[in-house]
């Protein structure tokens, strides 16, 4: 009673009471701003005894088999992690800490989405010592474990990773370059190109690209749209708006393209991936530097994204869905970091096949990732008609809503008693005759819509896993191994039905792999044989 | 040693024919008077908002309710019939098969779907009955693989309900996949399951 009393008021105070005390400091410091001096200095003397009771009280200590660490200051609390537990030793950089030459040590532990252990701010050394710790636990474990764990064959392979691995990256830690075969390094090249793939000035280039083609109706255009501020700026000629016009797009392109290409460097700045026996760790980031270790195994499937500008480099984003990665936060109470996913974000073919046969690791040698491999099986014709029709009815329903919306704050805006009939009439002629041109464009476009789509889709599925393509301009892959499903959907549709069609799910930890429009006794015999590989695998999907 | 016999496809154990389990019969009528319920609030508020459009001072509002008011009575009645109904015509086409390895759940009557969750990726299970439920003898079952969406079987008599859940609890044990399950040490050792922990976790957090 009393825990569940304090826990509602400590939920209470932690919503508004922020809230409510920064309202009062400011009510007061308005009303009385003789005392922002005083308010100031007691908060910022407040801050710093908080910051050092919290450094002080922050201590660690690296045993033989485990690490304590005890902070807190009112409220105690004592992380007791032997290092059997801790699964991987990640350490991120931020740039304070660079400049100071101190690393962030983030303890990994099965179980919990958030990192369970943070050592803020040590000396690399720290970092190097506990890494040494916990590699040579690791390597008593081995070698005096059971001789099945070491002689347990490869592919059965759920062994602890060799030591010698964190070894190896512990002796080479100080340089900071880690170990493990390098699989792929970003140049700044690649960060600017990849800064232009960045999906959020896409559309502007496309814009540009359109609007470069007409050029007479680009100054149509903006002569319009810029009619305000002609009249604001005045006197001036059509051809100086045109080229202010221009100036405008072109600096929004510009502008949208350099903050892509900002962007791609503060994620991926000096990105270097590596293998490491078993994990795959990757290493980026300008301001902060930051580590992410995913073992293979843990990995539940394989998405494969390339949009227009990456196809263009012959260039996909290959991202590896962990089961921690992708659970919902409020599953678990995540405090610190969370456990990242690790993303290849500008992988060239050679690379997604290197990832492809790591990752499935002698499973689903058949399998292809990437998209224009011949392998992949086209799926019913009919998905163009249900593609089409979905993207009519959807297209007629947003514009209704969009007519609608519209109708309704004209109508408030102007106000209908202003109104003379013969406005309404126009009004309504011209609503009307947007909803046709509207309704027309998307029924002219629904069915090369459904096609492009259709042409996009494409499966394909060996004795071990199941690969999906999908897309509309890019293309997008998914794929899994069965033995990793958690649920298999099979569902029809009406139009399905009638067909003998039916929409195959694959269901991961982590998202599905969805077959749309195959055979109906395809998909249950599909269904049937990932079950069977579910039920029958031994081995652990986690 | 892990050993993995090839099986023909055909020998596959099919989820085509199956004796599909169907819902407890008072389910329908479960769902008809949830369903009425929800009629009579939206029938009260719509009644309400009439009157006070009528009521106002605004003599344009008042003739809108009234043009609106054979819509407003035709689109209820439909409304109301259809969901009253519809119970009558889905809960037939529901229904749930347990086997030994899996549990299947079929829905659906114009886009339908079966859904499988085999026992060894079950997470939990749990088993929760409202107000209208309780006072039917209901209850609904649901299974959680990790990360996926599960069941959520409804409409199952209580005791089904508990002996399904203890079935399929039966079944998780059973089927739980073993850190290290291949190599074939039937005596626990303490040091394999140390290194069994540090490498999986146990099975219950890792989820």
């Amino acid at each position: 009673m009393v825990f569940f009393l304090g826990t509602t008021a400590r939920k209470i105070v932690d919503g508004y009471g922020q809230v409510a005390a920064t309202v009062g400091v400011t009510a007061f410091l308005v009303r009385n701003p003789e005392y922002a001096a005083l308010v100031i200095t007691i908060g910022s003397v407040a801050l710093l005894t908080v910051a050092f009771l919290r450094y002080w009280c922050f201590r660690f200590r690296i045993d033989e088999d485990r690490i304590l660490i005890r902070e807190g200051f009112l409220r105690r609390t004592e992380l007791d992690l032997p290092y059997e537990r801790i699964q991987g030793v990640n350490i991120q950089r931020r740039l304070t800490e660079r400049v100071l030459g101190l690393v962030t040590v983030v303890l990994d532990t099965p179980g919990s989405i958030a990192a369970e252990g943070q050592l803020p701010t040590v000396k690399p050394e720290v970092a190097d010592r506990l890494l040494e710790r916990v590699a040579t636990h690791r390597h008593g474990l081995v070698a005096g474990g059971p001789p099945t764990v070491t002689d347990a064959p490869p592919e059965s392979g759920e062994r602890p990773p060799a030591a010698g691995d964190v070894q190896a990256a512990v002796t080479d830690r100080h340089s900071f370059r880690g170990q493990g075969r390098v699989l792929q390094t970003l140049t700044p090249a690649d960060l600017v190109r990849m800064g232009l793939a960045h999906p959020r000035g896409l559309f502007l280039l496309v814009l540009l690209a359109f609007l470069g083609s007409r050029s007479d109706w680009v100054k149509d255009t903006t002569l319009k749209a810029f009619g305000v501020a002609r009249s604001a700026v005045g006197g001036l000629g059509a051809l100086e708006t045109t080229l202010v016009a221009t100036v405008l797009v072109l600096g929004c392109v510009v502008l949208s393209r350099a903050g892509g290409v900002a962007a791609a460097f503060r994620n991926y700045h000096r990105f270097t991936l590596w293998r490491e026996g078993r994990s795959y760790r990757t290493r980026a980031g300008l301001m902060t530097e930051e580590e992410v270790v995913v073992k293979v195994r843990k990995i539940q499937m394989l998405r494969l994204y390339q949009n227009l500008v990456q196809r263009y480099f012959r260039r996909y984003r290959l991202e590896t869905p962990t089961i921690g990665g992708s659970l919902e936060d409020d599953d678990y109470e995540s405090e610190g970091l969370d456990a990242d996913d690790l993303e290849v974000p500008w992988a060239d073919d050679a690379l997604v096949e290197e990832m492809r046969s790591g990752v499935f690791r002698g499973e689903g040698e058949q399998l292809a990732l990437l998209p224009t491999d011949e392998a992949f099986k086209s799926v019913s014709p009919y998905y163009i008609r249900a593609a089409a029709l979905r993207f009519l009815i959807l297209g007629w329903l947003g514009g209704l809503l969009v007519l609608y919306v519209s109708t309704w704050i004209s109508l408030v805006y102007i106000g209908s008693d202003a109104l003379a009939p013969e406005d309404y009439i126009r009004l309504s002629r011209g609503l009307g005759f947007a909803a046709l041109v509207w309704g027309g464009v998307c029924l002219v476009t629904a069915l090369p819509i459904g096609w492009l789509r259709w042409r996009r889709h494409g499966y394909m599925h060996d004795d071990d896993g199941i690969v999906c393509r999908s897309g509309l301009i890019g293309y997008e892959v998914e794929a899994c191994l069965f033995r990793k499903t958690q649920a298999v959907t099979v569902k029809q549709s009406p139009l399905q039905r009638r067909h003998g069609l039916a929409t195959l799910d694959v269901e991961t930890s982590t998202g599905s792999v969805t077959v749309p429009y195959i055979d109906h006794g395809v998909a249950c015999r599909l269904r049937d044989y990932a079950l069977y590989r579910a039920e029958s695998s031994g081995r652990p999907w986690y | 040693m892990f050993i993995n016999p090839e099986v023909p496809l055909e020998s596959l154990p099919g989820a085509d024919n199956l004796d599909w389990l169907p819902l407890h019969p008072r389910f329908v009528r479960r769902l008809q008077l949830g369903a009425l319920l929800r009629v009579l609030v939206i029938g009260a508020i719509a009644t309400v908002a009439y009157f006070l459009m009528k009521g106002g001072d605004s003599a344009a509002l008042g003739r809108f309710a009234d043009s609106l008011l054979p819509f407003a009575l035709a689109g209820f009645g439909l409304f109301a019939a259809s969901i009253l109904i519809w119970p009558m015509i889905a809960v037939p086409r529901r229904g749930y098969v347990v086997r030994e390895k899996d549990i299947l759940y079929k829905t659906g009557v114009l886009w339908r779907s079966v859904k499988a969750v085999p026992f060894n990726r079950v997470q939990h299970t749990k088993i929760d009955s409202g107000l209208l439920d309780r006072r039917f003898g209901l209850a609904n079952l649901s299974v959680f693989p990790a990360g996926a969406g599960g069941h959520k079987i409804r409409g199952l008599g209580t005791d089904t309900a508990e002996r399904l859940r203890v079935y399929v609890s039966e079944r998780i044990e059973a089927e739980a996949i073993e850190p290290e399950d291949d190599q074939n040490s039937p005596l626990p050792d303490p040091q394999a399951e140390a290194s069994a922990a540090h490498e999986n976790g146990p099975p219950a957090d890792a989820g």
